[in-house]
Formats: C-alpha cells, structure tokens, sequence
C-alpha cells in the first residue's frame, strides 16, 4: 500500500518537487520551449562595481517609472481640447467663468477626481526629479570621464534623453492651459518665429497656425503623452542596452584593472539594492507630492491673451532660457526689408544651441585634444584631470547664473534691492563667473593631487599612552582597497568575436541555438 | 526719473485695460468708451444711484455694493491737531505740499485728493513716512488709529471737498469668480496672481496683498496711491465688489489644497524644493545604500 | 491698452500731434519682445512694465523701451473723440504688434 517512490507528506511532496519548488518547475517547463535560461543567466550574473554615485542614473530611471505610472492615471481624466465650457466645479472662485476644457478637466483631476491632486502634484514633482537627476548623474559621467572610448554613443544617447525630457516637461508643464503655462507658450512661439528665413513658417506649422491656435493643445497633448514617451523608453533601452553590453566602468583600486569588472552580481545583491531604491524614490515623489503643492493652477486662472502675472517662471529646466532673455541686450537687426530679432533668436536659439552641441561633441573634442584613442573601462578621479573638471564646473556654474538671471525679480524683492541693478548685477556675473570658477577649481584639483593618500578613505590614528604618561597618534595603515596602483590605459579586446561566417553551396546556413 | 514722488502726475489718470485680445486692434472703440461712460457713475464719485444729502453737503452716496461715505465734520478740530503734529513739517500746514521752509514741490500736495486717499496712506501706516527721502513709502505697523485716520482725513479734507469717500464694500453682493477674472486682468500684472507683490522698475515694489482690510483695497483701486493707477471709469463699483470679495477670501485666505504652499513664490521655489528636497534626499539615500554591500 | 496721462492733447512723438486727445493714448499690449501683456503700468514713473522679462517702456515719448530686451516701441494707436464723445482709432496700428519676425518690415 504505501510506496515510497509517491510522496505522501507534505514535507515530501515539496522535495519531489526539487529546490525550486513549483515556480521553478514552471520556469523549466518554460525554458524548455523559449531558451530563456541562458540570457537570464548572462543577466543576473551581470557585475556591478560597488560605488555609490553609480546608482544615481536609477534616480532618473525610477522617477521616469513614476511619471509613466502616474502619468497613465492623469490621462483618464485630462481632456485635450481648448474647446470653452462654462466651468461648474467645487472650486468656487472659477465657477461660471469661461475656460477650455483642457482647464477645467486640470481643476476637475484637482479638485474632483480621488486621488486625482496627489497624482498631478507627484507627476509634477517626479518631473522635476527626473529632470534634476539625469543632470546630477550626468555631472557624475563628465567628471569620472565614463564618457571616453567606447561610451561615446551611451553619452551621445543620455544627453538626448535630457533634452527629451526637457521638452517633454515643456509640453506637459503646458498642457493644463492656465495662465501661466499660457505665457509660456505664447513665448515659446515668439522664440519659435525669430528663427531667420523660416521662423514664421515653422512657427504655424509646429503650432497650427497663429497663437493662440486651437491645434496646440491637442498636438502637445499628444506628443507628450505618446510620442515623446515612446522614444524616451527606446532610448532608456538603448542606454541601459549598451549599458549591459559594453559593462560598467570602475574606480581604480585593488584588483581592479581596464579588462575585468569588480563588483557585485545583479542577482541578488544589487536586485534588492536597486529594487529598495525603486520603492525609496517613489516614496519620496509620493511624500513631495501629499506635502509640497506645485503648480496650482486654480489659482492662476484660465489662460487669456490679455491676462498676465507677474512673477511667472517656466519650471527650473527652462530657466536657464528665461533668465538668458531677461538679460540679453536689446540689439534687434531690422534692414533689407527683413528683422532678425536677435534679442530673442540669440539668448533663445543660439545659446541653447552652443551649450548642448559642446556637449555632444565634447567626447570628440577631448579625444583630439587629448591623443587619447585607447578605451576606458577606469574611471578618472576628477582631480586627475583639473582641465576637464574645471570646464565642466565652469559651463554648470555659467548655466546655473543663467537660471538664477530668471528670478531677478524675486531676488529684488526679497532682498529689497533695485530690479534694474539686479539685472545689471546679473548680466555682470553670468559672463564673469565662469571664469572665476575655472581657474579656481584647476587649482583645487591641482592641490588635491597633491594631498597625500587624497581619494582615499581617512584611517584612524591609534592613540596610546606610554608608562610615562605620553600621548602617541599612530596613524594605521590604509585600507587594503584603497591602496592605488599605478594604472596605465591599456587596449581591451574587441567584445564581439566575429565567427567565420562559410556559406554552404546551396545557400544554406547552419547556425547555432 | 527716480525722484518721482516729486513729480506727481496729474491726478486725473486712468487706465483701461481691455478684455479683448490684444491683436484684436481695437477695432470697436466705441463700445469701449459707452462702457466707460455708462459706468463711471458709480467709479467713486457721487453721482450715483442712492445719495444722501444734507445742507447741500454730500455725505454719503454709493449703491448696494459699496457705500462712500464722508468722515463727519465733528473730527476736524482733531483732525487739525494730529495733522499738524505728524504731518505738516513735511506737507505744509496747508497741506499743499509746501513745508515751512518754503521749497513747493518737495513732497506732494494733500488738497484736493479726497478722503479715502489721506485714509489710506496713514491707515496703512505708510504715513507718517519713516524715512522721507525713500522712493516708496512701504506698509508698516500704523502708527495712528483708524479714527484718528479718518480725521486727518476729515480735516483736509474740509479744505477743499472732494472724491472718493471713505467706502465700505458690501461683499454680500459681490461674485467671486468674476472677482478673480478681473483680479488676473487688472491686479495680476504688479501684485502676482497669488497676490504677494513683487520688485517693479527702479526700486520701487508692488505689495503683498495678504494682510489688507476690504476697504483700502477699494481705497487702493480708487486713489491710485503711489506708482499704483487710478482706477475710475474702467471698473465699476460692483467688478471693484468682486475683486475686494477675491482678494479677502481666496488671496488672503485660500482654499489651497495640495500640501505646503511654498510661499507662492511660482517655479522658482518648486524648483529649488525638487532639487534640493528630492534630489537631493535620493543621492543622500543613494550614498547611503550605495555604500553597503 | 488705453492709458490716460493727463487733462491736454497729449503728443507722445512728432508727428503724433493728434494721436493723444485729451490725454488719452492707447498702446499696443503686446510686449515687442517675446509678445507678453504689457500689463504692468507705473504712473509715478510713467512705465510701462513687460511683466515676463521686465522691459521698460516710456509712456510719455511713445512708448520707447527705456530698459530691458525689447528692441523696439509698442506700437501707438492713434485715437480720436467723435461728436459722441466716443475714443475712436484714426486708423489700424501702422506697424505690426507684437515681436519681431523674418518678414516683418522695417518701420
């Protein structure tokens, strides 16, 4: 009657079903038939090296999650269309006044849809976190130098993302159609048509005709919530892709050299880092978001093209361009029959135009300068190199005055000061400032390289007293890790290893599984 | 141009700020002006539907949604005295701008204006200045009481009579919403559509309007004090109801849902709370797991 | 917008003579900057404010920019007072309003 090759325990029943038990059953039956064992594998065993600043890319990459999830949630509500109803809401001050539909859905989500505040304000904030992150884990990619040979197109591919994201926060930052936002647009499309030669043309194109056009919204709409989005996720593909592919940089430090990669496996250690670090960000964009209000638009009313406020700034993305307006000089060219307005075309066309393109071509540029044609898996610590570093501080400090140039008037007003010689005072500094930051972080990288045991962790001096009463401070020996190996950039292998490829007569071709 | 309160303007001074668009060319005027016209009965003088008069005097005038009504003549011996111990070494003592060493045109002339605008000034504690030379006169702690406000008033007021009246909304009749839509047209632009005022052109500072009594801000509209302008004839005692009604509910006391309001202070503050609040705690928190394996 | 400055004829520019009758004149509203409402008027200082990037414009000469990015005036409409009594436009604006584009021409 009883055989012992049937289980009949449950403690047995689970052992026949082997160290997985019946989700590992599952995944077997699956990889029988799809193969999938073999990536997985490749993949959980990828190698993370163990630094804290390379997980600050995961900042911009879960609040983009966030975005998407709350995102999906806002468009059951928002109604993309500048068509006027009288709006009825529970928000008394708006109540019979005359707004686009777009408006009224945006206060509706606010006031009326559960749920529907703390989603816009998280959507909002999560913006603004994605935004600020991927500059904070670019400045960590320009200053380590993970950028060089063979990163270029990962760098290439991560500015575009940041540009996307900044256009993409434009178009959303637009789409409740209240007064503020409205303003943005209307500059948006004065920028827009100072364009030479095709500015007016392409103006009306890309807006569907003269401000304020009814095709605005619904076009922005879409481009925001499908368009932009989607090529946003191919290229966080595409990054995280080539990411995998190419393996990720590395300090230099103990047994750590350009050919290996040192550091944790995916699985599991860096899943439940990185896992936990999904669930921080989101608390964080969830606490901003209950506690902090951004952007009310119900106060701000509908947007009309003879209403305005003072005291509008776009979201701090777009500051540094409102603040390079604010303090570019009149000069206008009008002859010919023709106008260029410079005043707007420079400051708002050019500028933006020379800053990224430095940006793009900054890994060529240092290349050049450089002779330095050799791939880099080692990271450089960035008082190695103080040109670099001290450029880079230089554009961000340059960029930084540009932003602060956009809120001379709150400046002025809480400092008491006059607003026209805070705009002087700002004109002065954006050109000045950069070149105090340069030299004076040159300097202070070239004294870092000097400090002894510099970019290593400070170890502890022991403290002893002999027996006739004196105090000694031995320092003890450094970490073992920390210990800095003379490191010499040396060529790594090619990573695909191309298979002689020998074609059959009849055409055929055998290929592995 | 600096030196402006020197240089007062001709009091007659009114701004119309037209709700149509702007690219819209003004291509009916003459509707503009009927408006205009049609409304400046009741834009604070007192020809207006109820007034009450006794001996020829005009004491009181006004409509349902905002009474004027002039400071008794019972005040003006006191109003006389506080004058000339707070106000005269710089506005002469007869109150034409012309102190008593003589230079006219230092400092403005007082006859003529009306109650509310002397109501105003040293109700809202800008006056008695606390510094005479400055460009702007800002709000402070009043240093005389509302009566003995509404006496000076009263007693320059006896010099020469004239408009507007001290007034007194009634916001039992007054719109909120159209409040609002008029606020963003006619207020917005100085004072920010969240009402906390801002830095203007050359020094000069248009106020927060968090911590003001329903009456100066009809004072306000209808005496144009300082840099602000005078609105007369393009708002109607009852679009000035509703923009009162507004700014004491909805500005000073907002139903504002959506947590902290971060001082109104628009995307300059956001942006600095999300970079440094949420940023800036996820590369702390970032440090903190990153640094553990 | 429509802006009344004083009691006389007012002549902002030559050649302006009668475009201010009364004290009336009337501007553009749009900002010859980047197209904002020029909503923001200082009476003691006479100026008008571009609340969006603070260009300054001087009501008393024809709203010529004092401060700030804007290139150029607000565009004036020339107004007149009919037997009515009604603020009439003489005629259109004399350039366009707003700013500056390829195909605008020079005035």
């Amino acid at each position: 009657m009883s055989d012992v090759t049937v289980p009949t325990t449950k403690r047995a029943k689970k052992a026949a079903e082997g160290p997985y038990g019946k989700i590992g059953q599952a995944i077997n039956e699956l990889d029988d038939r799809l193969g999938v064992a073999k990536g997985g594998r490749t993949f959980m065993d990828k190698i993370f090296p163990d630094h804290w600043s390379f997980m600050l890319g995961e900042i911009a990459l879960y609040s983009f999650v966030i975005l998407l999830v709350t995102g999906i949630y806002l468009t059951f509500y928002y109604v993309p269309s500048v068509a006027h109803v009288i709006y009825h809401g529970s928000y008394k001050p708006l109540d019979g006044q005359s707004v686009t539909q777009a408006f009224a859905s945006t206060v509706n989500i606010s006031f009326a849809v559960r749920g529907g505040l703390l989603m816009r304000q998280m959507h909002h904030w999560a913006c603004d976190i994605f935004v600020g992150s991927i500059v904070v884990h670019m400045a960590r990619v320009f200053f380590t130098g993970a950028f060089r040979k063979p990163r270029e197109l990962n760098w290439t591919i991560g500015l575009t993302l940041m540009i996307l994201a900044i256009g993409n926060g434009f178009l959303g930052y637009s789409l409740p159609d209240d007064l503020v936002s409205g303003t943005g647009i209307r500059i948006a499309y004065s920028i827009m048509e100072s364009i030479p030669l095709v500015g007016t043309y392409l103006a009306f194109f890309v807006f569907g005709g003269n401000f304020p056009g009814t095709a605005t919204i619904p076009r922005f709409f879409i481009l925001h919530v499908l368009i932009l989005p989607l090529v946003i996720i191919g290229l966080v593909t595409a990054h995280l892709f080539l990411l995998v592919r190419q393996k990720h940089t590395q300090f230099p430090g103990e047994g750590k050299t350009e050919k290996n990669v040192v550091g944790t496996p995916m699985f599991p250690v860096f899943m439940a880092k990185t896992t936990g670090f999904l669930f921080i960000v989101g608390g964080v964009t969830a606490l901003l978001g209950a506690f902090a209000q951004i952007n009310p638009i119900w106060q701000f009313g509908p947007y009309d093209a003879a209403r305005i406020s003072y005291a509008v700034q776009p979201d701090f993305y777009m500051g540094f361009l409102d603040g390079a307006l604010r303090i570019w000089p009149s000069w206008s060219f009008a002859s010919f029959g023709h106008t260029i307005p410079f005043e707007v075309f420079v400051p708002a066309v050019i500028l933006p135009g020379i800053i990224f393109n430095i940006a793009y071509v900054w890994p060529m540029l240092e290349r050049k300068f450089t002779h330095d044609n050799e791939i880099h898996n080692l990271l450089d610590r960035p008082s190695q190199r103080p040109k670099r570093t001290a450029a880079g501080v230089a554009v961000l400090v340059f960029i930084s005055m540009l932003f602060i140039a956009s809120s001379t008037d709150l400046i002025a007003n809480f400092f008491h000061l006059s607003l026209n010689y805070v705009l002087w005072a700002m004109r002065f500094l954006v050109i000045v400032t950069p070149f105090i930051a340069y030299p004076i972080t040159y300097k202070i990288c070239k004294e870092l390289q000097g400090v002894k045991g510099g970019g290593k962790r400070k170890t502890p001096n022991v403290v002893t007293r002999t027996v006739e009463g004196e105090y000694l401070a031995t320092p003890t020996p450094s970490y073992s890790e920390d210990v800095m190996e003379e490191l010499h950039p040396t060529p790594v292998p090619i990573f695909i290893e191309a298979e002689p490829d020998e074609p059959v007569e009849s055409g055929v071709r055998t290929v592995d599984r | 141009m600096i030196s402006s309160l020197a240089r007062r303007l001709p009091l007659l001074l009114a701004v119309g700020f037209f709700t149509a668009g702007p690219l819209l060319l003004f291509v009916g005027p003459a509707n503009a002006l009927n408006y205009t016209q049609t409304t400046r009965r009741n834009a604070g003088t007192p020809n207006s539907t109820i007034s009450v008069k006794k001996d020829g005097k005009v004491v009181k005038y006004g409509n349902k949604y905002i009474i004027y009504k002039a400071p008794s003549s019972d005040l003006d011996a006191l109003g006389e005295a506080l004058y000339m111990e707070n106000c005269a070494s710089c506005h002469g003592a007869q109150a034409n701008g012309v102190p008593a060493n003589g230079t006219s045109g230092a400092f403005p002339d007082l006859v003529g204006l009306g109650p509310a605008t002397i109501d105003f000034w040293v109700d809202s504690g800008r006056m008695p200045a606390k510094d005479v030379r400055a460009i702007e006169a800002p709000r402070r702690q009043p240093a005389l009481t509302p009566n003995q406000a509404l006496a000076i008033s009263a007693w320059v007021n006896s010099l020469s009579p004239s408009y507007p009246d001290i007034p007194t909304p009634n916001l039992k009749n007054a719109n909120v919403a159209e409040g609002a839509a008029l606020f963003a047209l006619n207020c917005a632009a100085c004072h920010t559509i969240e009402g906390d005022g801002d830095a203007l052109a050359f020094d000069t500072f248009a106020p927060s309007l968090r911590h003001i009594p329903a009456f100066q801000v009809v004072e306000a509209i209808r005496t144009g004090p300082a840099n602000m302008p005078r609105f007369t004839g393009n708002l109607s005692d009852k679009e000035v109801d509703d923009i009162v009604q507004y700014v004491t509910t909805e500005i000073q006391h907002p139903n504002n849902p959506g947590g902290f309001g971060l001082g109104g202070l628009g995307p300059v503050a956001e942006g600095f709370v999300g970079l440094l609040l949420g940023v800036g705690i996820l590369v702390l928190i970032c440090y903190w797991i990153g640094e553990r394996s | 917008m429509l802006i009344r400055v004083s009691n006389e004829n007012y002549t902002t520019q030559k050649g302006r003579e009668s475009w201010g009758p009364k004290g009336y004149i009337a501007y553009s509203k749009l900002c010859t900057h980047l197209g904002c409402p020029v909503g923001l008027y200082e009476q003691e200082l006479q100026l008008l404010v571009c609340p969006c990037h603070q260009s300054m414009f001087n009501v008393t000469n024809g709203a010529i920019p004092e401060f700030g990015p804007a290139p150029r005036p607000l565009p004036q409409l020339p107004l007149y007072i009919d037997a009515e009594g009604n603020i009439r436009a003489q005629n259109g604006y004399d350039q366009p309003v707003g700013p500056g584009f390829w195909e605008r021409h020079n005035v």
